[in-house]
């Protein structure tokens, strides 16, 4: 599903950090993940997904590494730090209340248009 | 923790991907590093996505694929960027931020300077003639004493022998030893031929050089012809060469002034006191004649030679039985001499040199608005805070206000400098200078040199008016029998035309009458009066013109002698 970017936004961030603190990843295998742990619904754009983590890299949210692979290959892999981790949380329970705030208005908007 | 990228090959990649990588790496136009790890990085990536790909075609498609959903290519360089750069240690950007800034300020002080340095003064008037001209005032050459001073310096035959004979104070030839005499003696024979040269340029009432030609024989002196070539290509700094001008002959001026006040003691010690006082009035007629107009120098060099004959002339009334119709003689040439001059003192030529300063500093009033040029930067700035904010914001005076400036600043010069001391003491005459001189910090420390001028001007009339005093004192008590009861008494029996007033107290000379004569003495400098103790060296020994005490002007003290 293609969202408008302003909506995907402020939600990407929490979505990456929210992967890589299951475990550290590297670009591709980061974008594989959020579309398969989406169901397909959150695709996150090539040309977005390297600047997005450079970004929380300067925020020092997360932390990255050269490292071989277990075919032989050097990736960059991302984990997620500490501060990342208190951010996320915060983030998270923001997220969790904008959600419900939504729904709210959205709910009762269905049902006077039924 | 990042660690340096392997050298990443994208030759391994399909023409679209390599070309979408280099581009972006390219486009992001940042360190070398970020730009190899963005590189690798997206390598890496398209490794990945093209691994399922199992023949060329289908790697070159979906390799097009894949470019065309990372999007542009030119906006992904820029967000890696932006991205990269906020990964920089604090450390690094305070420093790039900080080089950034120096790089800035470098900069604009390079535009600033590159302002000084652009523009070219333009120059109208050459201020050796000028002032030569302002000096000569349209006079016939022949009134000119300055040639045959030049002669009467020649006459004196001027080598190392004397030198050794006047490095020595002045003495009266009866306080020397035998062999020290024998040596005066035998030079002042060979001076008279010289003397008399002198007497008959006094003749001539005026002064004045060539301050053009001066410069060109000091050249001629000093250089060889190609050095003089290239300094004559470019219009000489006029301070300097005023300078070299002077110092083709001041210093043989001040030697022959020094020979002839020995030769003048000699005549009196000899016996013949009325030529010797006669002889005095021509070295004090020497003096004059350099001062109250020209080159500084000159006028100090004249403001010597007067003081000096001065001491002579009250050498022999200390020393000699002087008779009445000698000393009436000697005041009245005095008198007339001193009357004869405008001023001791003038800046005319210090002006000169101000203005030939601002000729080469500034560019011309039309195209280029008399802006300062870099010459000119001492003449605009006050102190070193001001100098620096006036540098960065530019802004400097133009011609026209620093013209102002120094006209102003030179008018309360000339008002400084006629200012009686005492008078000058009470109503703060050297305050308008001094706010004159704040708008440069030139000016300023001219201030204190010129504030210095006032006081040696001041000593120097002040000498003149001791002088004709004491020998209007002298002759009353030669005519009398004894000293007058007070300085009136001398202007009531006609011995003076006027009571003489001392500059440093605004009343009378302090004079009274003693046991064995008179004393006669100045408040001197520290305007007070000490009751005729005189003032001392830093040898705590009397001293004439000590700021410390009265000028003793009769009886002259022992060290004075």
């Amino acid at each position: 599903m293609k969202f408008e970017s302003q909506l995907l936004k402020g939600v990407a961030p929490v979505v990456v950090l929210e992967i890589l603190s299951r475990g550290a990843m590297y670009g591709y295998e980061l974008g594989q993940a959020i579309e398969t742990r989406s169901a397909d619904i959150l695709t996150l754009g090539k040309g977005t997904l390297y600047p997005l983590l450079y970004n929380l890299e300067a925020k020092k949210l997360v932390k990255a590494k050269w490292e071989t692979s277990d075919a032989g290959r050097k990736r960059r892999y991302y984990a997620i730090t500490s501060k990342g981790t208190a951010q996320l949380a915060t983030q998270k329970t923001q997220l969790s209340a904008l959600t419900k705030g939504v729904n709210l208005i959205l709910g009762g908007a269905l049902k006077v248009a039924l | 923790m990042t660690r340096e990228p392997q050298r990443s090959d994208v030759t391994g990649l399909p023409e679209a991907a390599q070309a979408f990588i280099r581009q972006v790496t390219r486009k992001m136009g940042y360190r070398k590093k970020a730009r190899a790890e963005v590189r690798a990085e997206l390598v890496a990536h398209f490794e990945d996505e093209l691994r399922a790909c199992q023949d060329a075609e289908s790697r070159e498609r979906k390799a097009r694929e894949l470019v065309e959903e990372f999007g542009d290519a030119g906006l992904l360089a820029v967000l890696c960027r932006r991205a990269k750069k906020r990964c920089r240690p604090l450390w690094r950007k305070a420093v790039v931020r900080g080089l950034q800034a120096a790089g800035i300020i470098v900069l604009y002080i390079v535009l600033c300077s590159a302002r000084l340095s652009v523009g070219t003064p333009s120059i109208k008037v050459d201020y050796l003639p000028w002032l030569s001209d302002r000096v000569q005032a349209g006079r016939d050459p022949a009134l000119n004493a300055k040639p045959l001073i030049d002669q009467a310096v020649k006459a004196l035959a001027y080598d190392e022998s004397l030198k050794d004979a006047l490095s020595d104070s002045l003495h009266w030839p009866g306080d020397m030893n035998e062999p020290q005499r024998r040596v005066v003696a035998g030079l002042v024979v060979g001076w008279s031929e010289a003397f008399e040269k002198l007497r008959l340029s006094m003749e001539r009432p005026y002064y004045w050089v060539r301050y053009e030609q001066a410069f060109q024989e000091s050249l001629a002196e000093e250089y060889d012809s190609a050095e003089r070539e290239r300094l004559a290509a470019e219009p000489p700094d006029t301070a300097w060469a005023l300078a070299c001008g002077v110092n083709v002959f001041l210093p043989d001026y001040r030697t022959a002034a020094q020979a002839f006040s020995r030769s003048v003691l000699w005549k009196a010690y000899q016996g013949d006191i009325s030529g010797a006082l006669d002889d005095a009035t021509v070295l004090v007629d020497f003096g004059a004649h350099l001062e109250g107009q020209g080159t500084l120098m000159e006028q100090l060099v004249g403001i010597a030679i007067e003081a000096l004959a001065n001491r002579v002339v009250f050498m022999i009334l200390d020393r000699c039985d002087v008779a009445a119709a000698d000393l009436a003689d000697c005041q009245r040439k005095l008198e007339r001499l001193y009357d004869r001059q405008a001023s001791i003192l003038d800046v005319t030529g210090e002006k000169a040199v101000f203005y030939a300063f601002i000729q080469k500093g500034f560019t011309d009033d039309g195209d280029g608005n008399g802006r300062v040029l870099r010459e000119g930067v001492p003449l605009v700035v006050q102190d070193w805070r001001d100098g620096v904010t006036q540098f960065l914001l530019f802004d400097y005076p133009d011609r026209r206000e620093v013209m102002r400036r120094i006209d102003a600043f030179y008018g309360e010069t000339q008002l400084l400098l006629q200012q009686e001391p005492w008078r000058a003491g009470r109503e703060g005459a050297t305050e308008g200078l001094a706010r004159v001189a704040d708008e440069s910090v030139l000016l300023r420390i001219l201030a204190g040199s010129y504030e210095r001028l006032g006081n040696l001007l001041w000593r120097q009339e002040t000498g003149r008016r001791g002088l004709i005093a004491t020998l209007a004192i002298v002759r009353y008590q030669k005519d009398k029998g004894a000293c007058p009861d007070d300085l009136d008494r001398l202007v009531a029996e006609g011995y003076l035309s006027e009571t003489p007033i001392d500059p440093y107290s605004g009343r009378l000379l302090r004079y009274r009458k003693t046991a064995d004569g008179f004393g006669l003495y100045s408040w001197g400098e520290n305007l007070t009066d000490d009751a005729g103790r005189m003032g001392t060296g830093k040898d705590g020994q009397p001293r004439m013109w000590a700021n410390n005490g009265d000028w003793v002007f009769w009886p002259i003290p022992k060290t004075e002698q």
